[in-house]
């Protein structure tokens, strides 16, 4: 029996100013976007290998194209068990009928909910909201209209291509929008959507609009960084579904049939940095929870003793789902990981922001993947080898001096770590089977692990790992602000942390020792696959891993509500609620009436859109971005850098005017901490011009020139956003640069491009 | 008797196997390198990456490995799970086998398996093979005595068991009945047809019926909810006449059926077509005018004794016509033969009803083609049955008055299926063969199947009389909501949407109807009422076998007589023993289950035994502290107004599960014995501990 189910199962689709210009998403990580044409179909390159990938991104007058996210079909029987994308004139079956697949309808429902959320203030709420917890504008009787409400739209392959989330309602539907005359911009679409030639859907979203309804002195003005009474921004969410329509020869009749479940799709701010992925990408976050929570793959997280074979946990079972979770769950200590697949680009990672931000420079370069070794690949990805296996003894020596050397640079003087012993038990005769042990485990020692999120640095702690070093990822966590549920520092995954321990003992895989990969041509310096996904589960991952993952406070595109278990049908699929969600119609009333109406506007709905969330149902267009920022251009402008205090673990905010305690004021300290330099750029070498070869020259500058770390920065932000420049991958470097270590910023691997 | 046979173990083939799927790749496995080339003792040793490449020769642990589960080395090796990509060799945790390489055929891997099932002999060489003729079970006597060891009978009067607080009746499969049970179920809706003459008793068939005409939910979210009660009511009103009876369901996709082709299949079940009783036909010849001829008076018994079945009036009369030769009958309601004939297969099988014409289309056509909808097969079901929200699967709310696709079809295409369109309904009918082919083709019908209502008189109509069974309308009853519940058709089918639907439950337990509190009229039951089955006192099974035992001795251990098994019950999804009514044991003890091995004991090895079906074990309530009859059994019902809770010493009943033991053995057999073997701590047979009410065998769907 075949089941099809929407990919990616979350589309991201992001603001541009651009009234028509728009490309597709791009669906693998770190890759560029796609080329399309007016109507959503990719581009192909002349040898019809692939898409053209994009290289402008913005139109002719400057301003930032619309990011399509592209929804399509898979199908999933006995011979596509990974699935497959669906495509017209596919034999197709459900609902006790089976055809041709003649055509596909969509429907789509975005609406934007911040004005009506609560007040964002770091993790509060996070676990629900206490009752006190502010509104954003609190003053609003009639709450309805700071819901932005445009209905739902359908398009088809055949008779509707093309439909928009405007105030108009499309003639049908009386839509709910801000007042005309918001200051500075008005709001009058959330978006758009269409279907190419193959029946995939793309959805646009809205252009980046941003006002406030106050007028009179001193407005419209921007008070914070996340909550602005009177303002409306148009990003969106929402969910997606989609009717197979099919032509039953049994029958000689059109037969309908829904696909398994909804999909959702988030549109973001631009990812101004298409290349470079954040820390932590949502893909990162979501995947250990779906390990941790819903049983995505016991081999790696399970019942203890029940790794191999693994158990297969029916997640929809609720029972079996509960009873699994309540057993003795544990990493799998068998499993390991592979160096180039799942190692090496999060290490590789920190070292790529030196192109984004001058603070890893100005601190000597401490992720340094050759000068001194520290992240050097080649070392960090050998595996330990059984004694009698070293035959050779002069390989062996060579790599046990590069190793001893390799070990004193990581010491970095201070730190008491396992190198030491190394350094001191070697013997000339006694092959250390395993020389790089000690680079692995200072590396593994210096992250900040769970319950950590508030140390800058263990210090003296008993059993301290790493004497005086800052743990890292030396980035803001989820609320370096206030007092309520601090949380400093972000750090990473325990999936992450769990396969680099694996990595660190010597548990794991290397792709080049096995001849899984070509040393020769690997490209370990963009470690990153290029192309496009093989199965629905690579779509949805490529797709998340484009988004920032952490820390929330309240995030890039969508913040933590996403790390919550509840929102969730399956891993990689949101709840829905499917009265929001789903064709008025149910496919069987469309089988009985011989068609499908594709204005199916809400005279199903007995409410309007809620002002509170009810996972135990489903969520409703607008609950994924609800809690962000408002307007979105005020939080992003101010994630750069916060000082943090770092005086105590537990306490972020601290007085000590008020008892005059002169102590503490001479003890008090700060950090400035980075937030997500991939989606907030701070500086950038940017694109001067061409040299006599034609080869780029750029400056090293800052990014945003001239908007302030301030409130009135924010302001600036809200109309200064689509001039900032896109930070691409050179495009004149030669394939040897992938399989080069960096040489710091200057060497052009990624400049600020203005189109 | 033995012979010998020449075989390669094939070593040398397999590191040929592999060799060459490896060609030139320079993968070095972890460090261990080409651990098949290395000889045979290597390769048994061999761990790549954790993974054992050859499974123990026995299981190394109980966890892991189910009792029960037949052990096959090869395939729970490393080696040939990563040859066929298997987890964790898929591409996630580690690549397929051999790396670097190609991948090995299908046949070569199986070949290597079976190589590894054999123990992985060393060299080729001549291998003595004993084939016996008989198996070795059998060679051995068995020793156990009997003696003492009664073999337990099913239930004479039907399989039902007796009532017990906490046990479910059971609604069972129409084709898996025994003619005892079609015969109980025949005379009770005899019985409430006979209440037709007073038109005043709700009792009564057709006052029963009524309700749906008046009352029936389609079209959207009340249509499963309020059925649901209906059939509760209507059981709860025939249960008022014979207890034991439960609604039936039809399984409409059984292969009997054909779904495909299901005009070549059964149509609709026999025990709801016409046949003719002895008694019924005898009666029916001495009222034919003209007198029928010796040979067809003839024709007409042999019909009776041999039961001859017919899907409809049409088709027998057409038969009686053409084949017996009694041509004094024409379809006119008026003709008295023909009533004389539609009373005696009244008589004969009150499940039968005469405005049914099923899967009869004018002009000769099938379903498809007349009304554009189709037979549901099993596949039609399982898709419905993978909808995930419950307005998709059984219809939205008031604000969403959608269709679900159980209501629209299947539900609407039985109804229509077994309703059918009169092919006698024209005036100008004859029953003579050559009069098929004249059928005139009916008004254009492209909505036919969808408003269905529009189609049935129901006015002017009085039900079940008999000037009405002679009637010739256009459409069989089953045709409209109006008149459906009028035709006992209508029951099983809609018992089995109700089964569907419980079906679905089970997968989708947060999956309900909109408005929980709405009120299905005429009843007041609210939608929520209806969730649960278990309220209503029954579950679905597909066939059920009770073997009473009785509380007054223990039994030192039970054996079943042979069950017989209907093919009809093949293809059940589970298998379950139970027993019933068990009191508080002194002692702990395990019962084990055994299939077709009525001398198992304590010491049978139940390990790769394929008659071992399972085991359930039972927790000791120890020795009574208290005085006399502290630990008496309470009776089954309380007294009136002891509203206390359950008495802790209220019996149990306990399941285990025997699916696997029970399909098996089903592919060489038709019947299953049952042993259980009560074994105490000491694991000796306890024969002074278990007592029960009965054994029951169950088959579910």
């Amino acid at each position: 029996m075949a089941t099809y189910k929407i990919h990616p199962g979350i589309g991201i689709a992001r603001l541009g100013n651009s009234p028509t210009e728009f490309y597709i998403a791009p669906e693998m990580p770190a890759n560029l976007p796609i080329e399309c044409d007016a109507n959503g179909n990719p581009m192909l390159t002349p040898d019809l290998s692939g898409p053209v990938l994009v290289k402008s991104f913005k139109d002719e007058q400057g301003r930032i194209k619309r990011q399509a996210a592209r929804f399509q079909v898979f199908v999933y029987d006995c011979d596509n068990p990974d699935g497959r994308p669906l495509k017209i004139g596919d034999a197709v079956e459900g609902g006790g009928n089976h055809g041709k697949l003649i055509d596909i309808q969509w429907r789509v429902y975005l609406a934007n909910k911040k004005a009506s959320w609560y007040e964002f203030n770091a993790r509060a709420g996070e676990h629900g909201y206490a009752d006190k917890h502010p509104r954003r504008n609190a003053d609003i009787i009639d709450r309805d209209r700071l819901i932005i409400d445009p209905g739902p739209r359908s398009v088809n392959l055949s008779s509707r291509r093309r439909a928009s989330f405007d105030r108009s309602g499309g003639g049908t539907y009386a839509t709910t929008f801000p007042p005309l005359g918001l200051k500075p911009n008005d709001i009058d679409t959330l978006g758009d959507i269409l279907t190419d030639d193959d029946g995939r859907l793309l959805v646009l979203g809205g252009h980046g609009n941003s006002g406030s309804e106050k007028s009179g002195p001193g407005e419209p003005h921007i008070g914070s960084y996340a909550n602005n009474d009177g303002w409306y921004d148009d990003v969106s969410d929402g969910p997606v579904m989609a009717r197979l329509v099919m032509y039953s020869t049994q029958v000689e009749q059109t037969r309908y049939i829904d696909v398994e479940y909804p999909a959702w799709v988030v549109v973001g701010y631009p990812r101004f940095v298409p290349q470079i992925l954040d820390m932590i990408t949502m893909d990162d976050l979501v995947y250990d929870m779906f390990l941790r929570e819903f049983a995505d793959n016991t081999c790696i997280y399970g019942r203890l003793d029940r790794f191999d074979p693994p158990e297969n946990i029916s997640i929809h079972n609720q029972n079996e789902l509960s009873q699994w979770k309540a057993s003795r769950l544990t990493w799998n200590k068998d499993y390991k990981p592979w160096f180039y697949r799942d190692i090496w680009p999060i290490l590789f990672r920190p070292n790529e922001f030196i192109y984004l931000s001058d603070i890893l420079a100005q601190s000597n370069f401490p992720h340094d993947q050759e000068k001194r070794g520290t992240f050097n690949p080649y070392l960090l990805g050998q595996t330990p080898k059984a004694k009698d296996q070293l035959t050779q003894k002069k390989d062996y020596d060579l790599q046990l001096a590069k190793s001893l050397l390799a070990g004193r640079e990581a010491q970095q003087g201070e730190a008491r770590i396992e190198t030491r012993k190394s350094l001191q038990a070697k013997q000339d005769d006694d092959f250390d089977p395993d020389p790089y042990r000690p680079m692995r485990r200072f590396l593994f020692d210096l992250l900040r692990r769970r319950g950590e999120e508030n140390d800058f640095k263990l210090e003296d702690k008993i059993g301290s790992r790493v004497h005086n070093l800052p743990l890292m990822p030396l980035l803001c966590g989820d609320n370096p602000l206030n007092n309520e549920a601090p949380s400093k520092f972000l750090r990473l995954t325990d999936y992450q942390l769990f396969i680099l321990r694996q990595w660190a003992e010597g548990h794991f895989i290397n792709e080049m020792e096995e001849g899984w990969i070509n040393g020769n041509t690997y490209p370990v310096y963009f470690p990153y696959p290029i192309g496009q996904p093989k199965t629905g589960r690579a779509l949805d991952r490529g797709v998340l891993g484009n988004v920032l993952g952490g820390a929330f406070c309240p995030g890039g595109e969508i913040g933590w509500v996403m790390r919550n278990p509840s929102i969730y049908w399956e891993p990689y699929r949101i709840k829905a609620d499917r009265q929001w969600s789903d064709f008025l119609q149910s496919a069987a009333q469309s089988n009985k009436q011989h068609g499908s109406a594709l204005d199916d506007f809400t005279f199903s709905m007995e409410n309007p859109l809620s002002h509170d969330s009810d996972f135990s149902t489903g969520l409703q267009p607008g609950d994924l971005t609800k809690s962000m920022a408002l307007p979105w251009q005020a939080d992003f402008n101010e994630c750069t850098t916060n000082p943090t205090n770092i005086t105590y673990a537990d306490w972020n905010e601290i007085n000590p005017e008020s008892e005059n305690d002169q102590r503490l004021i001479q003890d008090e300290k700060t950090w400035d901490t980075l937030w997500w330099p991939a989606h907030r750029p701070l500086q950038s070498n940017e694109l001067t011009g061409y040299d006599a070869k034609g080869n780029p020259e750029t400056k090293w500058t800052n990014w945003s020139r001239g908007i302030q770390q301030t409130n009135a920065g924010d302001f600036k932000m809200v109309t200064e956003w689509w001039k900032l420049g896109f930070i691409i991958r050179n495009p004149y470097l030669s394939a040897e640069a992938d399989r080069t270590p960096t040489q710091g910023a200057d060497d052009n691997r990624y400049y600020s491009i203005d189109s | 008797m033995s012979s010998k046979h020449k075989i390669s173990t094939g070593y040398q083939r397999v590191r040929q196997i592999l060799n060459a799927a490896a060609g030139e790749s320079k993968a070095d496995y972890g460090g261990i390198g080409r651990f098949w080339d290395q000889g045979v003792d290597v390769l048994k040793t061999a761990t790549l990456y954790g993974h054992r490449m050859i499974a123990p020769e026995t299981p190394s642990s109980c966890c892991g490995h189910l009792p029960g589960e037949v052990y096959h080395r090869g395939a729970a090796s490393g080696l040939i799970r990563g040859l066929k990509g298997e987890k964790p060799f898929d591409g996630e945790q580690l690549p397929r086998l051999p790396w670097d390489g190609k991948a090995v055929a299908s046949e070569d891997i199986e070949f290597i398996s079976d190589w590894i099932d054999r123990g992985l002999p060393e060299e080729t060489h001549e291998e003595v093979i004993e084939v016996h003729p008989l198996q070795r079970e059998k060679d051995e006597p068995i020793t156990i005595t009997q003696c003492g060891m009664v073999e337990f009978g099913l239930a004479s009067d039907s399989n039902r068991r007796p009532p017990r607080p906490g046990e479910l009746k059971q609604r069972v499969n129409l084709d898996c009945m025994g003619e005892r049970e079609l015969k109980s179920l025949r005379r009770v809706f005899r019985q409430i047809y006979d209440l037709n003459h007073w038109p005043e008793d709700r009792r009564s068939f057709n006052n029963q019926a009524l309700i749906h005409q008046n009352h029936c939910q389609h079209g959207w979210e009340r249509f499963l909810t309020w059925h649901r009660a209906y059939l509760y009511e209507f059981e709860q009103n025939l249960q008022d006449f014979d207890p034991n009876v439960t609604l039936p369901y039809w399984d409409w996709t059984m292969p009997q059926y054909r779904p495909e082709e299901p005009e070549k299949g059964w149509i609709i079940p026999k025990s709801f077509q016409a046949f003719l009783s002895l008694e019924a036909c005898e009666e029916m010849i001495a009222k034919l005018n003209p007198e029928p001829k010796p040979h067809q008076k003839a024709a007409f018994l042999d019909l009776a004794r041999t039961k001859r079945l017919f899907v409809s009036q049409g088709k027998f009369f057409r038969y009686v016509y053409n084949t017996i030769g009694y041509t004094d009958l024409n379809p006119s309601p008026d003709c008295q033969n023909r009533r004389h004939m539609i009373y005696a297969l009244l008589e004969s099988n009150p499940l039968w009803y005469p405005l049914r014409y099923p899967a009869e289309y004018k002009a000769g056509k099938t379903i498809n083609q007349e009304i554009h909808y189709h037979y549901p097969s099993a596949n039609d079901i399982a898709q419905i049955l993978s909808l995930n929200n419950f307005r998709d699967f059984g219809g939205g709310s008031i604000y969403d008055s959608a269709f679900g696709f159980l209501d629209q079809n299947p539900h609407n295409t039985l109804h229509i299926w077994t309703g059918g369109e009169n092919p006698d309904s024209d005036k100008d009918s004859r029953y003579a063969d050559e009069c098929l082919v004249s059928l005139k083709p009916s008004a254009p019908v492209a909505l036919l199947g969808e408003n269905r209502n529009n189609m049935v008189r129901a006015g002017g109509r009085r039900f079940h009389t008999r000037e009405d069974m002679y009637s010739q309308p256009t459409y069989g009853d089953m045709f409209s909501n109006l008149t459906a519940s009028y035709d006992p058709v209508f029951w099983p089918i809609h018992v089995n949407v109700d089964r569907l639907w419980w079906e679905w439950q089970q997968i989708n337990p947060n999956g309900m109807p909109v408005e929980l509190d709405a009120i299905l009229s005429p009843w007041n039951y609210t939608q929520r009422d209806t969730l649960n089955i278990a309220r209503f006192g029954y579950e679905y099974v597909r066939s059920t076998y009770f073997m009473p035992v009785g509380l007054e001795a223990p039994v030192s251990r039970f054996i079943s007589k042979p069950i017989p098994i209907t093919p009809q019950v093949q293809g059940f999804r589970k298998a379950e023993i139970r027993l019933h009514w068990v009191p508080q044991l002194a002692r702990s003890c395990f019962v084990r289950a055994f299939l077709n091995q009525p001398g198992a004991d304590a010491h049978t090895d139940w390990r790769g035994n394929p008659h071992f079906a399972g085991y359930l074990a039972i927790f000791g309530h120890g020795a009574c502290y208290g005085g006399p009859g502290h630990c008496d059994i309470p009776p089954p019902r309380a007294r009136e107004y002891d509203h206390r809770t359950r008495s802790h010493n209220m019996p149990r009943n306990h399941r285990i599960d025997v699916t696997d033991c029970a399909r098996k053995l089903l592919e060489t057999t038709q019947e299953l014995q049952i042993t259980l073997v009560v074994i105490g701590a000491d694991y000796e047979e306890d024969i002074d501990l278990l007592k029960l009410e009965g054994v029951s065998l169950n088959f579910l769907d």
